[in-house]
Order: C-alpha cells, then sequence, then structure tokens
C-alpha cells in the first residue's frame, strides 16, 4: 500500500489525534453530553449529494484515521469497482432512455454486458479497462455524458473512467484521492469524534440527505452545537436524486429554510457552505447559469465570483430567525484535500469563538 | 408524525443498550426479541398503525409476515423460490441437514416401505395359490368381491375429489395443495380405476392369473406417497436446488472467494454471512438500528419473503406488493428506503401487474447501499468485535 494511503500513524499521527468512528446512540449520547461540555457536536446537514459525507471524509483523513488494514483496502477496492459500474450501467441507461445510439458495435456488446451480468470481480481482468475506456470515448456514451442533467449520475464518473487502467489492474489500490471521489449515499446516521485541543472533543455527524433521511434528523436536533449546512453550487441545472421532478436548488433552499428557522438553532453559530466551487466554475463556462435564476444579470453569468454572490443572496433570504451575525457563509471544494481542509479549520475556529462567545 | 417513527426506532434502541454485552448470545437474543415485541406493541397502538405489528424487527424471517388478513402469516422458507440472483439463495435454509438429504432419506425410505408390502403382498397371494390349490376357486371368488367393492369405493372418492378441485380452484395454490390433488384424482381415475374395471371385464382367460387386490393396493399406495410427498418435495427441490453440486450436508461456506491471488477473506467478515446467519443477522440489526438504517435490512427480508410466497394468483400477488410498496416505498410511508426517485416510479407502475421480481433492483439497490456504507463502519464497531470473539472464539 505505501506512500498513497493514509496511515493513522502518519506524519499527523504525532499528535495523537485518534479519531474513533462512534456509532453511539443519539439519545444515550444526549444525556451525556448535556452534563459533559467538553464535546461539541457539529451536523453536517443538507439535501443529498451535497457533499456531507466527502467533507466528512475528508476530515477523517486529515485526523488520521485512514485505510487501515487489509480487508478494508479489500472493501474500498470493491467499492470503487462498484461505483465504476453504477456509472456505466447509468450511463448506459441513459442512451437508452435518450434514445442515443451507441456508435461502436463492439461497445453495444460492452453496454450488453454490463447491463446484464458484469460484476466488480470481472473488472480485475485488464481487458475490461480498455472495453470500458472505449465504450466511455463512444460519441453515443460522451453524447448521453453531455446531456447528463436530465438522468441522474454522480460528479466522480469522468474521474473514474479516466483512472480506469488503474482501478482495472489486479494490482489496484485505491488511493486517498479514490475514496474520496467515490460516491457511496450515506443512509441513516453516522458520527466520530476527535480532539480540538483545550481537552475539548469534537463529534462530527454525518446524515443522508435525501427526503426519506431527513426525518431521522431531528434526534440531533437538540444536542446541537454547531450546523454545518452544505448545499452544491453545481446543482443548478439537476433535478432531484429522489424525485425527478423537483429541481434540486429549490430543495436545497426550503431544507435550508427549515434547518436555519428551526427555534432549537436559534443560538447555535451556523455554517453555511457553497460546495463544488470547482466544479461550478467549470459547469458555468458551458451552460447558462441565468437561464435558471430569472432575477440573474445575463451579462455577469460567466462570472463565478458574482454567481456564488447571487446565491449567497438566495439562501440569506431564507434566514428570518436565526440572528444573523452567528451565521458564517464559505465556499468549498471538498473532494481538495488542502482546500476542505482549511476551510475546515475556519469552520471549527468560527465555531470555537463562537463557543467562547457564550 | 412524519417524525414518531424515528422516535420509536431511537425508543427501542435505547431499550436495547440495557441489555447489551455480558449476557450469552442466545438468552441476549431471546429476551432482545421479546422486548421488541412488547414494544412494538405498544408503538403500534400508539401510532394507530397495524404496520408496526406485522414488521417484527428481531426474530425469524418468517415473522416478517406481510397482511395477516390474506393468511399468509409464518410461510414456511423453504418455498423460497426464483431467480436465484447472488443474494436470494441466502435467506433460506437455516437448517443444519439440507433439503435435498431429507427428500432422499425420504424418498428412500418410502419406496423401500412400498416396495416391501408390495412383494410381501404378492408373495402371500401367489403362495397361497401354490400351496393350497383347492381353496383357489374360493379365494378368487372373494377377490372378484373385494375387486368390485373396492373399485365403487374409487369411483365414489373420484366424485368429491372432482368437486372439491372446483371449489379450490380460486384459492391461493402456495402449499401446492391444488396441483397435488389434481394429480391424485388423475392417477386414480386412469392408472387404478380404469385399469382395474378394464382387467375385470376382459374373460378370465385372457389373462393367467385373475389381478388381485393386493396389486391395485400396492399402486395405490405407492402412486399416493409419490404424489403426495415427494413430488411437492421434489418440485422445490429443483427450483432451489443447484443439482449439479451434489452436497448432501449444507455447503457451511457459501461465500465464492474471488479468484485471483487476493487474501481469502474468512466467512466471518463477509456481508453475506451477516445476511444468511440468523444471530449474526440480529447483530448486524442492533447496529443498524443505532445508525438509523435498519428499515433497509426489514426491506431485504420482506422482499426475500415475498419471493418465498410463490403465489400465483393475481389478486393476493397484488395486495401483498401493494402492502410492501405501502411500507418500503412509498413516499412518506413508515420504512421509506433510500431508492432513486425513477426507481419508484417504475415500481409504482409495475404494481398494476406485479410479479416475483418487482422489487428486486430496489432489493439490490438497497443491499448495495448496507455494504457499502453501514457494513464497513459495522465491522469497526464494538458489537461486531463482541459478536465475533463469542461466537469463533477470537
Amino acid at each position: 500500500m505505501g506512500n498513497i494511503v493514509v496511515s493513522p500513524h502518519d506524519k499527523e499521527g504525532q499528535h495523537h489525534m485518534m479519531a474513533t468512528p462512534t456509532s453511539n446512540n443519539p439519545n444515550g449520547g444526549s444525556a451525556a453530553t448535556a452534563k459533559n461540555k467538553s464535546e461539541i457536536t457539529v451536523l453536517l446537514l443538507g439535501a443529498g449529494e451535497s457533499g456531507k459525507s466527502t467533507l466528512f471524509k475528508q476530515v477523517q483523513f486529515f485526523h488520521g484515521v485512514g485505510i487501515t488494514h487489509d480487508q478494508e483496502r479489500i472493501e474500498l477496492i470493491e467499492i470503487v469497482r462498484l461505483n465504476v459500474l453504477e456509472n456505466a450501467k447509468n450511463l448506459v441507461a441513459a442512451t437508452q432512455h435518450l434514445n442515443i445510439p451507441i456508435e461502436q458495435p463492439e461497445n453495444r456488446e460492452t453496454a450488453k454486458l454490463i447491463i446484464n451480468s458484469l460484476n466488480t470481480n470481472d473488472l480485475e481482468d485488464p481487458s475490461w479497462s480498455k472495453r470500458l475506456y472505449s465504450l466511455w470515448k463512444d460519441a453515443g456514451i460522451q453524447k448521453a455524458y453531455e446531456n447528463r442533467e436530465k438522468f441522474q449520475l454522480y460528479d466522480s464518473t469522468e474521474y473514474l473512467f479516466e483512472n480506469l487502467d488503474r482501478i482495472c489492474s489486479d494490482k489496484y489500490v485505491p488511493t486517498v484521492v479514490d475514496v474520496i471521489r467515490t460516491r457511496t449515499k450515506t443512509i441513516g446516521i453516522t458520527d466520530m469524534k476527535f480532539d480540538v485541543g483545550d481537552g475539548k472533543q469534537l463529534r462530527l455527524v454525518d446524515v443522508g440527505g435525501q427526503r426519506n433521511e431527513r426525518r431521522k434528523w431531528i434526534h440531533f436536533f437538540n444536542t446541537v452545537d454547531a450546523v454545518v449546512f452544505l448545499t452544491s453550487l453545481s446543482e443548478f441545472d439537476l433535478n432531484l436524486y429522489e424525485d425527478n421532478g423537483y429541481w434540486r436548488v429549490k430543495e436545497s433552499l426550503r431544507v435550508f429554510n427549515e434547518v436555519v428557522n428551526n427555534a432549537l438553532f436559534y443560538k447555535v453559530p451556523f455554517v453555511l457552505l457553497f460546495n463544488k466551487r470547482d466544479l461550478f466554475e467549470k459547469k458555468i463556462a458551458t451552460k447558462s447559469f441565468s437561464k435558471y435564476f430569472s432575477g440573474f444579470n445575463e451579462a455577469e453569468e460567466k462570472n463565478p465570483v458574482a454567481c456564488i454572490e447571487y446565491m449567497t443572496k438566495l439562501f440569506l433570504n431564507e434566514i428570518t430567525e436565526h440572528p444573523l451575525d452567528t451565521v458564517s457563509v464559505k465556499t468549498l471544494s471538498a473532494i481538495d484535500h488542502d482546500n476542505s481542509k482549511q476551510v475546515f479549520e475556519e469552520v471549527k475556529q468560527f465555531i470555537m469563538t463562537q463557543q467562547h462567545r457564550e | 408524525m412524519q417524525y414518531k417513527l424515528a422516535e420509536a426506532q431511537s425508543q427501542i434502541m435505547k431499550e436495547n443498550e440495557e441489555v447489551s454485552s455480558p449476557i450469552a448470545l442466545q438468552s441476549f437474543n431471546s429476551s432482545y426479541i421479546r422486548r421488541n415485541n412488547r414494544r412494538e406493541k405498544r408503538l403500534a397502538a400508539e401510532l394507530g398503525e397495524s404496520l408496526l405489528d406485522s414488521s417484527d424487527v428481531s426474530s425469524d424471517v418468517t415473522s416478517f409476515a406481510l397482511d395477516s388478513n390474506i393468511g399468509l402469516k409464518k410461510m414456511p422458507l423453504y418455498t423460497t423460490v426464483a431467480n436465484s440472483d447472488k443474494y436470494s439463495k441466502l435467506f433460506k435454509n437455516q437448517f443444519y441437514f439440507s433439503e435435498r438429504f431429507l427428500v432422499i432419506l425420504l424418498s428412500v425410505v418410502l419406496l423401500t416401505w412400498a416396495t416391501l408390502i408390495f412383494i410381501i403382498h404378492m408373495v402371500l397371494l401367489f403362495s397361497a395359490d401354490i400351496i393350497n390349490p383347492t381353496c383357489q376357486k374360493r379365494c378368487n371368488e372373494q377377490e372378484g368381491i373385494a375387486v368390485r367393492v373396492y373399485v365403487c369405493i374409487t369411483i365414489i372418492l373420484i366424485i368429491p375429489f372432482g368437486y372439491l378441485l372446483m371449489k379450490m380452484r380460486k384459492i391461493n395454490d402456495a402449499f401446492s395443495i391444488r396441483k397435488e390433488m389434481t394429480i391424485m384424482l388423475f392417477f386414480s381415475i386412469f392408472v387404478v380405476a380404469i385399469p382395474m374395471i378394464v382387467l375385470i371385464a376382459v374373460p378370465n382367460q385372457f389373462w393367467p392369473q385373475q389381478p388381485t387386490i393386493g396389486y391395485f393396493l400396492g399402486i395405490e399406495l405407492l402412486g399416493s406417497f409419490f404424489i403426495s410427498i415427494i413430488l411437492p418435495l421434489s418440485s422445490t427441490w429443483t427450483r432451489n436446488m443447484d443439482m449439479s453440486k451434489f452436497n448432501i450436508f449444507r455447503k457451511r461456506n457459501p461465500i465464492p472467494t474471488t479468484k485471483t491471488e487476493q487474501p481469502i477473506i474468512p466467512l466471518y467478515e463477509t456481508f453475506e454471512f451477516f445476511l444468511t446467519d440468523v444471530n449474526a443477522r440480529e447483530v448486524f440489526k442492533q447496529f443498524l438500528v443505532r445508525e438509523f438504517h435498519v428499515e433497509s435490512l426489514m426491506f431485504c427480508m420482506e422482499v426475500e419473503h415475498y419471493k418465498g410466497l410463490d403465489i400465483d394468483d393475481d389478486h393476493s400477488l397484488k395486495e401483498v406488493s401493494k402492502n410492501l410498496f405501502d411500507t418500503y416505498i412509498q413516499i412518506g410511508s413508515a420504512f421509506e428506503v433510500n431508492i432513486p426517485g425513477a426507481l419508484r416510479d417504475e415500481i409504482s407502475k409495475n404494481l398494476a401487474k406485479p410479479n416475483m421480481r418487482t422489487f428486486d433492483k430496489a432489493k439490490e439497490e438497497v443491499i448495495r447501499n448496507m455494504q457499502k456504507g453501514s457494513f464497513v463502519r459495522f465491522k469497526k464497531s464494538s458489537l461486531y468485535e463482541n459478536f465475533i470473539n463469542k461466537r469463533f472464539g477470537k
């Protein structure tokens, strides 16, 4: 494994920041946290695919919880390959759905295999790397990919297909970036704890974002010390995973409204993170931003700063109850290790100072 | 209302906390089950929802019953059928002896028994004729009367049999009783009754020996054993089993390890084990309850159960699948699972004409998510460690 996989006793291991992923009973835990003020509970909230778990994974990595043993690595291989297959399946299904023919006959053959019988073990064969790559480069698939706002596709599709020759070899070892880029839909609620100095522990809680998952959030609402709300900048042309006819931005705004104006959070520091900045900048270069927002000045639509400002205003307008001085707004690119580390440090500082003020 | 279920879940969880580690696993499980049963009944009453009542979080697959008012509770596991994809084989067969072993044992015992009776009967009759020729005529007369009586009885029995079948034709044939009766009817008409009449009607000299009642009794005996016991068993057998791997005892390791030189994964580390094994599944379920994710496992079990029902009656099938849909798939339902909207739409379209594969895609999706997410975390938890220590002493 070596250089690419972070081990718990890496450079940062010397700080003895052993973060332990725990899955605690929230109610039992709540009784404990009420007494024990040294624990700060931070909730990561947001609609589906806003990057909560990506940030969670990043934090896990730079607090020293990496891939520790072989068995876990094998599982990660499986998960990355499963992601490749899911992506391929989604793309092939989309070509059928959008009536785009796959052009090369051998690619059509591959597509048929993908839909019917391929499983992750087959991907160990390097010949599959070529076949999948040629399928990915097929004009039909590329056309479907360009129209990806019409169906559900992960953000990591391109990355995974470009790295096929590595993933499909029998010596494959997942890198940190691979793990960060794989999409695993979080279901339920998980958390982890790590030390943040001053004898304090930070408990980061990651939740699922789809509609059915949101009803589970309430268990943590009365024990929370800070809320980090994530929303994806690049979702302005997409519809919901769980409801194909519903615009994601509208959903994000709605969820944000519900959360930020919740009476339980009135005194709680609140961070609004605009995630996927990198993807957003790429996207507005090719797609019209103002088409989706009628109030936006069309002349400025290629300027990411103006667009983000507009989005910020849109979100801040939703705040009716929460005092604005305890709200912090930041942009983030969670797949970028350095950026997310920096932003998370800032968030941590913000939360700590707010705690202090109390 | 929307949050009540989740609250309920956490309450169950809190109760479970009380009975955690030190007790032996078995007693632990049973107390867990009892608690949950009581707990859930109360909650069901509170919520006014009958569905909680039918979804017993903790006992075996069998108690994941669907709708009590169509009488489908407590179905036997061995009918789990069809579409043997990677996971559908995992939920059945909790017995130590495999099904095929029982089938073979039964067939051998019954066949030997029936043949023995038949042979003894024939030998006795023939030897009676040979030993005591003077008695032959009287014997034949008696036999002739007996045969005629027997024919009458058979014909009389055939009539209510047919009538019953007529009545039963609309009933859901989950246990294959109707099929069995039909075969029995045809058998008694064409194999026993008609040949008997023919043989009796044909003049004596054509047959060297007048057919005796023992002969027909033997046929009837063999036939009825075959039809009523071996046929239903073997039909489930051929549906369930892979005939090529003839292995009398159940395979203890159901996991095909990957083909390359990757380290071989021990059974207890595989996801499949935690779905298959009753105790292991119980532990995994506890973990899922803590993670607020238990609806996924419940859904998988119910789909397995659903597929095992083997219903060929459209009306019941619709009712059962509607029930499943309303509990797990419908927006806002009590145990809504996390599946793509497109898939939900597809399933709701298929509900008009459901079949055994209606929920397969959703199950696959749900299983994949469990494997990718919760299971990875489960293996780092103390629950997992404790279980492995107890079970495998490692």
